[in-house]
C-alpha cells in the first residue's frame, strides 16, 4: 500500500514539474517553476485557520466529555464565540478571531450545543428509543439523544462541513478572481486566501502520505486531516489534495492560472469525494452481520454519517451530487436511528449506500 | 519551441500513464497472483465453494425439513416422551448451522445469515410478548435475537415449553415455531440457491486478499468465530468480561443443554475449513505455499489440542460453570492461543487485514 503512495506522489511531482512548464499562456509567458514537496512558500500564512481548528478541537473534547460528566450550553457557546476566554490556549482566547463567525447555519449547531447538554444530564441512564441515555460496547460510551443521535458526532463532523469545507470550497472559487500583484506582508490576496483554504484542511505542512501519525506527533493532521487517512486512503486523498495545494500555490506564484484552477477542480472534487467515502463508511458499518445489534457502534457510525452527510450542503456547484439525491441522503440519515437499523434489508441505508457509490464512484 | 512543448505533453502523458499502472497493481502483495509457488487458489476457492460450503448449507437444508417434520410431530402431541424424541434431531440441525457459522459472507452476510439463525442469548420476554400477542414481524433486523435456533431452543425446551404448548397459548406457541422455522428454511434457501447460481462464479473468481475479497473474508471469518468461541460460547457465560459473574442461561442452546458439543462442532467445523478438509487445497496448504509450513502445522496442532480440551467439558455446559472451573480454564487458555495464532499470525502470512472490529478513534 505505502508504496502506491510513493509512485503517486512523484507522480503529481514529475507531472506537476512538466505541466506547468507547458500550460498555455494568453498574456505573458509563464517562467518555469517547481513545486515544492512542502507547503513551505515564502511569506505562506494561514495562522487563523490553524486556530480556528484549534479552537474546534477544544469545543470538541468539551462536548465530547457529555457521556461522562455535565456540561453547559452556555460554556459550549464560550468556545463556539470565543467569549469568557474559554481555551486552554491562551492564544486562541487572545486570537480576536471566533468559530461562529465562519460558520454557516450557526443556530444549528447552537441547538445541538442545547441538546448535548440536556442529554448530558442522562448519561447514567441507558438510552432507548425516543430517551436519550448512553450506550455501551465494550468500555466505550456513546451519549445519544432520544432517536439515537449523537450530538458532538452532528457538531464535529457538521462543523467539519459548515466551517472548514464549506470556507475552503467558497475561498478556492473566488481564488481566480483575487488580487495577485499587490504584495502585503509578503504575499497577494490571491497567495493569502489559498494559504487559508489549505490550513483548513489541518495537515503539518511536510505532510507525508506514508507516515502513521499520532497523538505524539504534536504537530498531526487533524480534523479533515485526520480523515485523510482515516476513511480517505482508498482514494488516495491525502496524496492528490496535498499535492494540489502545492502545486496551485506555486501556480499562484508563477501566475499560472490555468493550473490554478485545475488544482481548484482537483481540491473541490476530491474533498466531497473524502466526505462521501467517510459517509458511505459510516452508512454500511451498521449494516454489517458483526455489528448488527450493537446499537452503540451502529449508532455511532449513523452520527457520523449524519454529520458527513450534511458537508454536502455546502458542496461547490461542479458536485455531481444532486440536489434530489442529496435531499433523499438527508432524508434517509435523519430517519431515527432505531428504525434504519431495524428495517428489514436496511432499505433506507442501502440506498444511501447506493447514491454515494454511483455520484462517487467509490 | 511548439515541438518542445509537444515533445514535453508526450513525456508526461507516458509518465503519467507508466506511473498510474504501476499504482493500479498492488506492488509485491501476496494477492497479486491467481498461484503461488505452484499452489493455485482457485483451485483452493473451488474446493472452498463445492467441498466445503454449499454443501454445509446443503445438508442444513436437508436438517430443517427433517426438523420441521419432527417438529410438527412434537407440536401436534406435546408429550414429554416426545420433546425428548425431538431433541436429538433439534440437536442434529443445529450442530449442522456450526458447518455454516464460518461462511457468513457474499449472500449470508447480504441476509445476516448467522444473525437471524444464532443470535444468543434470545430476548424471552420479547419472545413471550410476541406469542401472546400472536404479532410480529421476523424479517426485521431488530427481531434477530427473538427467532433462529436460540429461539427454538428456548420455545421448544424451556423450562414452561410444555405447559405453553398445552395451556391457552398453544395455538399461538405453535404458531410462532412454525414461523421462526420457515424464516430459517427461506433464509437458507435463499443463501443456497444464490451461492449455486451466481455467487460461486464471483467467488471461485477472486483470488486477491485485499479487503472485501473471499480469503480475506474468510481468515477474517475464521478469526471471528475465534473470537465467539472466547466470548459468547464459553467465555462469557463463565463470566470472564463479568468478573467471574456467571451467564449459564446465556450459553448457546441453553435450554437442551447441548452448548458444549455445539462449541466442539463449531471447531471441529473451522478446522475443516482452515484445511480444506484435508484436501491439500485449502487455507493450511496456501500457507504452506507462503513458505509458513511451521505455522500451518502449528495451526492444525493447536486445532487438535483445543478441540480435545473442550471435550473434556461434559455438557451441560450450565452446570459445569460452577463443576469443571479446571477443565474450563485450561480450554479457554487453549481458545486464546489458537486465537492469536489465526488473528494475527495467519491473518498477517497471508496479507490480509483483520477488518470486522473497526475501532473508531472517536
Amino acid at each position: 500500500m505505502m508504496k502506491n503512495y510513493v509512485f503517486y506522489s512523484m507522480f503529481l511531482l514529475v507531472g506537476t514539474a512538466m505541466v506547468s512548464s507547458c500550460s498555455k499562456d494568453k498574456s505573458d509567458p509563464i517562467a518555469s517553476y517547481t513545486v515544492p514537496k512542502t507547503y513551505d512558500f515564502t511569506g505562506a500564512d494561514y495562522t487563523t485557520s490553524t486556530q480556528r481548528v484549534k479552537m474546534s478541537v477544544e469545543l470538541n473534547a468539551y462536548i465530547g466529555s457529555a457521556n461522562t460528566t455535565t456540561i453547559t450550553a452556555t460554556k459550549a457557546n464560550d468556545f463556539f464565540n470565543n467569549t469568557n476566554a474559554p481555551f486552554s490556549d491562551a492564544a486562541l482566547n487572545n486570537s480576536g478571531i471566533n468559530l461562529a463567525q465562519k460558520t454557516s447555519d450557526a443556530t444549528v449547531f447552537t441547538a445541538y450545543f442545547t441538546e448535548q447538554a440536556n442529554n448530558s444530564a442522562k448519561n447514567t441512564v441507558t438510552a432507548t428509543n425516543g430517551n436519550a441515555g448512553i450506550l455501551v460496547s465494550g468500555s466505550t460510551k456513546r451519549l445519544v439523544g432520544a432517536q439515537g443521535l449523537e450530538y458532538n458526532q452532528a457538531v464535529v463532523k457538521g462543523m467539519m462541513g459548515a466551517l472548514y469545507f464549506k470556507e475552503a470550497v467558497n475561498i478556492l472559487n473566488a481564488v481566480p478572481n483575487d488580487d495577485n500583484t499587490t504584495v502585503t506582508n509578503g504575499a497577494t490576496a490571491m497567495q493569502r486566501h489559498w494559504d487559508e483554504a489549505f490550513g483548513y484542511l489541518a495537515v503539518p505542512k511536510n505532510y507525508d502520505t506514508t507516515k502513521t501519525y499520532t497523538s505524539a506527533d504534536l504537530d498531526r493532521p487533524l480534523l479533515w486531516g485526520g480523515y485523510l487517512a482515516e476513511r480517505g486512503k482508498g482514494i488516495q486523498a491525502g496524496g492528490v489534495i496535498f499535492g494540489a495545494f502545492l502545486k496551485g500555490r506555486a501556480a499562484i506564484g508563477a501566475k499560472d492560472y490555468t493550473v490554478v484552477k485545475e488544482q481548484i477542480a482537483i481540491i473541490q472534487d476530491k474533498w466531497e469525494q473524502l466526505a462521501a467515502a467517510a459517509a458511505l463508511e459510516y452508512v454500511t458499518i451498521p449494516t454489517r452481520s458483526v455489528n448488527v445489534g450493537n446499537l452503540a457502534t451502529q449508532f455511532h457510525a449513523l452520527s457520523e454519517a449524519y454529520g458527513f452527510i450534511s458537508c454536502f450542503k455546502y458542496r461547490a456547484s461542479r458536485s455531481k451530487l444532486t440536489a434530489t439525491d442529496f435531499q433523499t441522503l438527508q432524508s434517509v440519515i435523519g430517519t431515527n436511528f432505531y428504525t434504519l437499523i431495524a428495517e428489514t434489508n436496511f432499505t433506507k441505508l442501502v440506498q444511501a449506500q447506493t447514491i454515494l457509490k454511483a455520484t462517487y464512484k467509490l | 519551441m511548439i515541438s518542445k512543448k509537444i515533445r514535453l505533453s508526450g513525456s508526461v502523458i507516458i509518465l503519467s500513464m507508466a506511473v498510474f499502472i504501476a499504482c493500479s497493481k498492488k506492488s509485491g502483495s501476496v494477492d497479486s497472483k491467481p498461484t503461488e509457488n505452484g499452489f493455485d487458489k482457485g483451485a483452493m476457492l473451488v474446493n472452498y465453494a463445492d467441498n466445503l460450503i454449499i454443501p454445509a448449507y446443503t445438508t442444513l437444508q436437508q436438517q430443517l425439513g427433517q426438523l420441521e417434520t419432527a417438529v410438527n410431530t412434537f407440536i401436534s402431541s406435546p408429550t414429554a416422551a416426545n420433546q425428548q424424541g425431538l431433541k436429538p434431531i433439534f440437536k442434529n440441525a443445529y450442530l449442522q448451522f456450526e458447518h455454516v457459522s464460518v461462511d457468513q459472507l457474499g449472500p449470508a452476510e447480504k441476509v445476516l445469515f448467522t444473525n437471524f439463525f444464532n443470535t444468543f442469548p434470545t430476548d424471552n420476554a420479547v419472545i413471550d410478548g410476541n406469542i401472546s400477542r400472536g404479532t410480529y414481524d421476523l424479517t426485521l433486523n431488530s427481531s434477530i435475537n427473538q427467532q433462529g435456533f436460540p429461539a427454538l431452543d428456548y420455545v421448544l425446551f424451556g423450562s414452561n415449553a410444555l405447559q405453553n404448548l398445552n395451556g391457552n397459548r398453544a395455538a399461538n406457541t405453535k404458531k410462532y415455531i412454525l414461523d421462526v422455522l420457515a424464516h430459517m428454511k427461506a433464509l437458507n434457501t435463499d443463501v443456497l440457491d444464490k451461492w449455486k447460481n451466481s455467487y460461486r462464479a464471483e467467488f471461485t473468481g477472486n483470488t486477491k486478499s485485499d479487503a472485501g475479497s473471499p480469503i480475506a473474508f474468510m481468515i477474517n471469518q475464521f478469526a471471528f468465530e475465534m473470537d465467539q468461541l472466547k466470548g459468547p460460547r464459553i467465555g462469557w457465560p463463565y463470566g470472564k468480561q463479568s468478573g467471574g459473574v456467571q451467564y449459564p442461561q446465556n450459553t448457546e442452546g441453553y435450554s437442551a443443554g447441548i452448548s458444549v458439543a455445539l462449541a466442539v462442532e463449531n471447531l471441529t467445523s473451522l478446522k475443516s475449513m482452515f484445511n480444506g478438509n484435508g484436501s491439500g487445497k485449502g487455507m493450511s496448504d496456501y500457507l504452506v505455499a507462503l513458505n509458513k509450513q511451521q505455522l500451518s502445522t502449528d495451526v492444525i496442532k493447536q486445532f487438535d489440542v483445543t478441540i480435545n480440551s473442550l471435550k473434556t467439558i461434559p455438557d451441560p455446559l450450565s452446570t459445569a460453570l460452577i463443576n469443571n472451573k479446571a477443565q474450563i480454564d485450561a480450554a479457554y487458555r487453549e481458545v486464546q492461543i489458537l486465537l492469536t495464532l489465526i488473528k494475527t499470525d495467519v491473518a498477517s502470512a497471508t496479507g490480509v487485514r483483520i477488518t470486522y472490529q473497526d475501532t473508531d478513534g472517536d
